[in-house]
C-alpha cells in the first residue's frame, strides 16, 4: 500500500508541448518517484506534437492511408508498449497524465470521466460518461460524439497515461485512422461543440485540473517543471 | 521454512481484483517466458480489465514454471494464471495478494506468517478469493469454518465472525479501501452456527440479462432520489383521434410527452453524479418487453422532429426489431427521457424506475372507462363515462422538485385532452 500524501495534495505540473516519447519517459520517472513515496499524486498537463500512437493490439489496417501520407502531414507514428489501439494526439488537445496511487482502477477511470464531464459541463457542453455501455465506451461523449479519451496503465498501484480532451485541435487526423478501434465513432471538440474561437485550451486546462483534483479529493498545488525535476532527480525536462 | 522442504515450492500467480466491480481480466502479455527467472515484485504478466492495463507483480522470487493462461484469454478474478517455482531459501511463499498494490513500500514484512497457503478444495469445498485472502491473513483454517452460505458455502462473514471472535487476532493488514474490511458493525456470529437446511433449488441462476437489469435497477434506486407523481387524464379525444389515424394511444402520449419536454427542458436532461446537463434534442426511449428475456429500451433519436404518425411508425419499428434482436448499439444509447407502457394487461398504476442518467420516466398504463365528474362551459357538473388513464412519472428529486413534476404532468394532460 502506498501511503496517501498526508497533505492530500495533487501536484499539478504544466509542461507545455512535449514530444510523446519524452513525456512517456517522464511519466515512468514520476511513477517511480510516486511508488517510492518521494512525490505525492501528480498530474502532468501538456500537449503533444501531432502523433499517432499505436498499441500492441493495433491492427494493420488502422493506418490505411500509408505511413508516407501521415508523415507528409507532419504526423509522427510511434509504437508504444501498451494495450489498446491507435490514437491521435496533437496541439490543441489537452493531455493529462495523472500519476496517482489507486486501489480500484475501474473506479479511478469513472472518477476521471466524472471530472472531465464536470469541466466540460462548466464550458456549456452536455458531456456525459457512458459506463453502462461497456469498456469500449470509456471516455467522455457529447451525445454519440467522443470528446475525450481515457486510457490508464497501472504498475504496482500507481497509474500512468490518463486522458486526452479535444479542446480546439484539428479533428481531421482522427478521420484518417480508425480511432480506438471503434469504427464509425465521430470525434468532436470543445471548440466544435461551443462554436467559440481558439484558444480555449489555457482556460480549459485550468478547469480540468481543478475538476480532477476535486474528483480525486485532493488540493491542487501548482509545481513548476523545475521543481518536479528537482523532486524526481530527472534531466528529462531539460 | 523447514529445511526439510527440499522440493521447489510452486507459487500461484492469480488474476488480481482490480476493482470492486471487476469480475474478469484478459492477459495482455507475459513479461517473462517459462524457465526464465523473476524477482519478487517485478512485473510477471500484464493484464487488462475493462480496457485498463495493469502489471501483476511476482509474489515470490524464482523461475516462471508454467503459464496456464495465454495472451488474449479472459479469465475470472482469482484464476491461477501461472506458477512460479520459488527460489530455494527464499521467503516462504506468501499468499498471492489478489491486488497488485503490494508495492515495495508495503510495510508488510517479507517473511511470511507460518500460515499455509489455503487450498482451494481441501475438503471438496470451493472458497472465493476474498474468503481465501481473509483466511490467509488471519491464519484461519477454512476447513474448520462452518459455512452459512447457500449449500454450506463459506462466506466472507463466516470467516470474519471467526476472526472477530478471536480477540487477540492482529489488525488485518488489508487495503484501506478494501470493501472487504471487517466493519466494526458486523454482527458477531456464533462460532458454529446451526446447520443450514438444504436449499431446494431448481439449479437455475438468473440469466445474464436479468442480472444486468437487476443491477441497473438497483443502481438507479440506490442513486436517484426517486419520487413518483400521478395525474388522471381524460383520453376521449386521444381515443377518437387514434381510431381515425389507425395508430396506438402510445404514439399520442409519446408525441405529447416530447412536446411537453420542450416546454420543460429541465426534465430532458442527464444527471451524472453532481453533473446535471439539459440535452438539446429529445431522444425518447420506449421500454419494450422481450417477454421472459427481459426488457430493452430502444431510443428514438430527435423524437421532437416527428409527427404522431412518424412516432407511431418508429415505435412499431423499434419494438419489432427489439423483439427480433435486430437493434444496433446506437439505437439503445443516448436516451434523454423514457416512456414505459405496460398497461395492455389492465394495470392502472406503477412506480417506474428511472433509466439513468435520465431524470424522468413516464408510465402509461391502461385506459379504462370510468364515471367522472364533467364540468361544462357554464360551470354545471354532471357525471359522464370517459376513457381515463393514470399517467405516472418517476423523477429524480436530486434534479428537480415535485412542483415541476406536477406542472409537467398538468401540461401533458392539457395536451392530451386537447388533441384534435
Amino acid at each position: 500500500m502506498i501511503d496517501r500524501d498526508p497533505q492530500q495534495e495533487l501536484w499539478v505540473c504544466r509542461l507545455g508541448t512535449v514530444d510523446y516519447l519524452h513525456a512517456l519517459a517522464l511519466q515512468e520517472q514520476v511513477r517511480g518517484a510516486r511508488q517510492a513515496g518521494v512525490v505525492p499524486d501528480t498530474l502532468l498537463l501538456l500537449e503533444h506534437p501531432r502523433v499517432y500512437t499505436r498499441g500492441r493490439r493495433s491492427a494493420p489496417g488502422e493506418l490505411s492511408l500509408g505511413e508516407d501520407f501521415y508523415r507528409s502531414q507532419g504526423i509522427e507514428i510511434v509504437e508504444v508498449n501498451r494495450g489498446g489501439k491507435i490514437t491521435y494526439h496533437g496541439p490543441g488537445q489537452l493531455v493529462g497524465y495523472p500519476i496517482v496511487a489507486v486501489d480500484d482502477v475501474v473506479q479511478y477511470v469513472r472518477t476521471l470521466e466524472r471530472a472531465l464531464v464536470a469541466a466540460l459541463v462548466q464550458e456549456g457542453v452536455a458531456a456525459r460518461a457512458r459506463p453502462q455501455d461497456g469498456p469500449d465506451y470509456t471516455g467522455v461523449w457529447v451525445q454519440e460524439r467522443k470528446i475525450a479519451s481515457i486510457g490508464v496503465h497501472v504498475q504496482r498501484g500507481v497509474t500512468t497515461h490518463g486522458f486526452a480532451v479535444n479542446v480546439d485541435n484539428d479533428l481531421i487526423p482522427f478521420q484518417w485512422v480508425v480511432a480506438c478501434g471503434l469504427p464509425g465513432v465521430t470525434m468532436t471538440s470543445l471548440a466544435a461543440e461551443t462554436d467559440r474561437p481558439a484558444p480555449l485550451l489555457p482556460c480549459f486546462s485550468k478547469r480540468a485540473a481543478f475538476a480532477v483534483a476535486r474528483a480525486l479529493g485532493r488540493r491542487q498545488r501548482l509545481i513548476s517543471p523545475a521543481r518536479l525535476r528537482a523532486a524526481i532527480g530527472s534531466p528529462v525536462l531539460a | 521454512m523447514s529445511s526439510s522442504l527440499t522440493d521447489t515450492t510452486l507459487v500461484d500467480v492469480t488474476m488480481p481484483q482490480m476493482g470492486v466491480s471487476v469480475a474478469e481480466g484478459t492477459i495482455v502479455a507475459w513479461r517473462v517466458a517459462v524457465g526464465e527467472p523473476i524477482a519478487a515484485e517485478q512485473t510477471v504478466v500484464e493484464i487488462s480489465t475493462d480496457k485498463i492495463d495493469s502489471e501483476v507483480p511476482a509474489p515470490v522470487s524464482g523461475v516462471l514454471a508454467e503459464i496456464l493462461v495465454e495472451v488474449d484469454q479472459t479469465v475470472e478474478v482469482g484464476t491461477v494464471l501461472g506458477r512460479i517455482a520459488a527460489d530455494n531459501g527464499a521467503a516462504a511463499p506468501t499468499v498471492p495478494d489478489p491486488a497488485p498494490e503490494s508495492a515495495a513500500t508495503d510495510p508488510k514484512p517479507a517473511a511470511a506468517s507460518p500460515t499455509r497457503p489455503p487450498d482451494s478444495k481441501p475438503d471438496g469445498r470451493h472458497y472465493s478469493p476474498v474468503v481465501q485472502r481473509i483466511a490467509a491473513e488471519h491464519g484461519v483454517d477454512l476447513a474448520s469454518v462452518t459455512g452459512t452460505g447457500r449449500g454450506g458455502r463459506v462466506r466472507k462473514q463466516d470467516v470474519l465472525a471467526l476472526v472477530n471472535g478471536n480477540g487477540n487476532a492482529p489488525e488485518p493488514p488489508m487495503h484501506i479501501e478494501s470493501p472487504y474490511r471487517p466493519d466494526p458493525d458486523v454482527p458477531s456470529r456464533p462460532r458454529t452456527p446451526a446447520p443450514v437446511p438444504p436449499v431446494t433449488s431448481s439449479g437455475e441462476g438468473l440469466s445474464r440479462i436479468r442480472r444486468t437489469i437487476g443491477q441497473r435497477m438497483k443502481q438507479s434506486l440506490d442513486t436517484a432520489a426517486t419520487c413518483t407523481t400521478w395525474i388522471e387524464v381524460d383520453m376521449s379525444r386521444v381515443e377518437t383521434a387514434r381510431a381515425a389515424l389507425g395508430v396506438t394511444a402510445l404514439a399520442f402520449v409519446a408525441r405529447a410527452t416530447v412536446q411537453t419536454l420542450r416546454e420543460f427542458p429541465a426534465l430532458n436532461a442527464w444527471l451524472n453524479g453532481e453533473e446535471y446537463a439539459r440535452v438539446p434534442d429529445v431522444n425518447l426511449g420506449i421500454a419494450v418487453s422481450l417477454g421472459e428475456d427481459g426488457l430493452i429500451v430502444p431510443v428514438i433519436h430527435q423524437a421532437d422532429e416527428l409527427s404522431v404518425e412518424g412516432l407511431a411508425a418508429r415505435i412499431r419499428d423499434i419494438a419489432r426489431r427489439a423483439r427480433a434482436r435486430e437493434l444496433t448499439a446506437d439505437e439503445v444509447l443516448g436516451g434523454t427521457f423514457t416512456i414505459t407502457a405496460p398497461g395492455q394487461y389492465g394495470s392502472i398504476m406503477a412506480t417506474p424506475v428511472i433509466n439513468q442518467p435520465q431524470v424522468g420516466i413516464l408510465d402509461f398504463e391502461a385506459v379504462v372507462k370510468r364515471p367522472v365528474v364533467i364540468t361544462d362551459a357554464d360551470g354545471n357538473d354532471s357525471i359522464g363515462i370517459r376513457p381515463m388513464t393514470i399517467l405516472g412519472m418517476s423523477w429524480d428529486h436530486r434534479a428537480l422538485d415535485g412542483a415541476l413534476a406536477a406542472q409537467f404532468l398538468a401540461a401533458l394532460r392539457q395536451r392530451l385532452e386537447s388533441v384534435t
